[in-house]
């Protein structure tokens, strides 16, 4: 039984890994594994095309480089991680932030390319709060593997009293705001985007804190060792920057995005 | 990739603690599953008029939702209407204190009793309804012939299925992440949260679940080993038995 089982899962990860990317023509096919579920940095359009400014900005990396070519693959967001552990991607871009310990385990792009900066949320006539200090003692709900998990747990290491967690799975938002509104949990942690969003399409708003409690870009993930891939993207991603090219991909998809859901710039 | 067994050890250490409220959430809903299923099941077997008509058509509607959806269907029903039932009957309860849990436990009940109900009243429906008759040609009334007789007999036949209901749910309680509850598979992917070591996480996991389903199903055999056994034994002490009735009645028939 057992035996049958590590069988099993030994097949499961041969036939994960012998998907590499091939050569054709000279051009190394490059897995790129990103989400489907985070508007409007990657979704799925009305005719279920993937979309958003991850797969834009990736399209205009891959344009510059002619010795790659980009191939979307869609997973969860933990399990692009766990994708490109075991190499069945090349890149990971799913809004990922790096720490010392991630550092250890994947390759980071050395451009940001996305502010990812978090600030306190809580609901509009609910109790204020402007710092993690304030919250010690009290319930913070956020997604389980998101940045914003990985500030509180860095946070508490030094509380003099831990900041509670809730986890809520971060495709139910709605889960998030039913924690928000029952009182389960005082407040979460988001980016100024992610609460104009919410704020555009919900009744009840959601309040930012006047300062962030952690300032972050967003980076691209790739395996350990793959430093010529990584260079080729950072390079590429530095001339997109240069060239103004980025700034108009942002503001199609981004910017654009939000002022169609009625957000205030 | 470089396999981090320290990691996976502290994934695993994740994992385990998630075992109770796991168990919990699985067998509970068992539990009151059966207690709830049961009754269906007699009320659908003896074609009781108008309501085996109406499980009917509940227990294929219950049976074709994802438990996914009654997970989150319950959670934010409950989110929105608890509060004001509680002020409104006067009691200090509130849904900030109420354990998550119990939400989970009650979403899978409802899912549980579904799929239990079929199992039992398909046990029932694999005993030969002529041991009624041979029940009552002893005397034996039809509440008698049931707890004497055909239950005895309908219980082995349910077992294995009972086994496979209690590790789907094991499964199905990975799930209680959506609504905030920390269980195995969650407690083990949220200590990769600051070095996102997914892989190790979800070996951790697996490894739980597999002990745990592993473990299950042992216990199963043994108790299916023992309720066969001592349906024979008690066959063979009774002489002119109703399994011998039961026998007799099949070489008849063929």
């Amino acid at each position: 039984m057992t035996a049958a089982a590590a069988a099993l899962l030994c097949m499961t990860l041969l036939s994960l890994a012998s998907c590499r990317g091939k050569a054709e023509d000279g051009v190394t096919v490059i897995k790129v594994g990103t989400g489907n579920a985070y508007p409007p940095y990657t979704y799925q359009d009305e005719s279920g095309e993937l979309t958003g400014f991850e797969k834009a900005l990736l399209d205009a990396i891959d344009e510059k480089l002619p010795q790659y070519k980009f191939k979307y693959q869609v997973f969860e967001f933990k399990n692009i991680l766990t994708a490109l552990a075991i190499g069945s991607i090349d890149i990971g871009a799913h809004q990922f932030e790096e720490n010392d310990e991630r550092r250890a385990e994947y390759l980071f792009s050395d451009e940001g390319y996305n502010d990812y900066t978090s600030y306190i949320a809580y609901l509009e006539g609910g109790t204020a709060y402007q710092t993690l200090k304030e919250l010690e003692g009290r319930t913070v709900t956020v997604a389980p593997g998101s940045n914003h998990a990985y500030i509180l747990k860095e946070y508490n290491k030094t509380a003099e009293t831990p900041i509670k967690v809730v986890y809520f799975e971060a495709s139910s938002i709605d889960i998030l705001i039913a924690n928000l509104e029952t009182d389960v949990a005082d407040a979460t942690l988001l980016t100024k985007s992610n609460i104009d969003a919410w704020n555009a399409q919900r009744e009840k708003k959601l309040i930012a804190s006047t300062e962030p409690v952690f300032v972050t870009n967003a980076y691209y993930l790739f395996k350990k060792g793959s430093t010529e891939l990584q260079q080729a993207v950072d390079g590429a991603l530095r001339e997109l920057k240069q060239s103004g090219k980025f700034d108009s991909i942002y503001k199609q998809y981004i910017t654009d995005y939000y002022t169609a859901l009625g957000v205030k710039e | 990739m470089d396999f981090d067994y320290r990691f996976l050890l502290q994934a695993l250490y994740g994992a385990v603690k998630g075992i109770p409220v796991t168990l919990e959430i699985a067998l509970l809903p068992v539990l009151y599953g059966t207690l709830l299923g049961i009754p269906i099941a007699l009320l659908r077997f003896f074609n009781v008029k108008v309501v085996s008509h109406v499980f009917k058509w509940a227990v294929t509607a219950v049976r074709g939702i994802p438990v996914i959806l009654l997970l989150l269907v319950f959670y934010l029903t409950i989110a929105g209407t608890y509060d004001k039932l509680m002020e409104g009957l006067r009691l200090p309860f509130t849904f900030k204190n109420l354990n998550k849990v119990s939400i989970v436990i009650a979403a899978l009940t409802f899912a549980a009793t579904a799929y239990l109900s079929e199992i039992y009243r398909g046990s029932l429906a694999s005993i030969r309804k002529g041991q009624f008759d041979a029940a009552s040609s002893v005397g034996m009334t039809k509440v008698q012939a049931l707890y004497r007789i055909v239950i005895p007999q309908a219980v082995p036949v349910a077992l294995p299925m009972l086994s496979n209901v209690v590790i789907g749910m094991l499964k199905a309680a990975s799930l209680a992440s959506f609504v905030s509850v920390v269980d195995v598979l969650n407690g083990a992917l949220i200590e990769a949260t600051v070095n996102y070591k997914y892989f190790e996480a979800y070996i951790a996991a697996a490894l739980v679940y597999w002990a745990m389903a592993v473990i299950i199903e042992r216990i199963f055999i043994v108790v299916e080993k023992r309720t066969g056994r001592r349906i024979r034994a008690s066959a063979n002490a009774g002489g002119l038995s109703l399994f011998a009735v039961s026998r007799s009645e099949g070489v008849n028939a063929a």
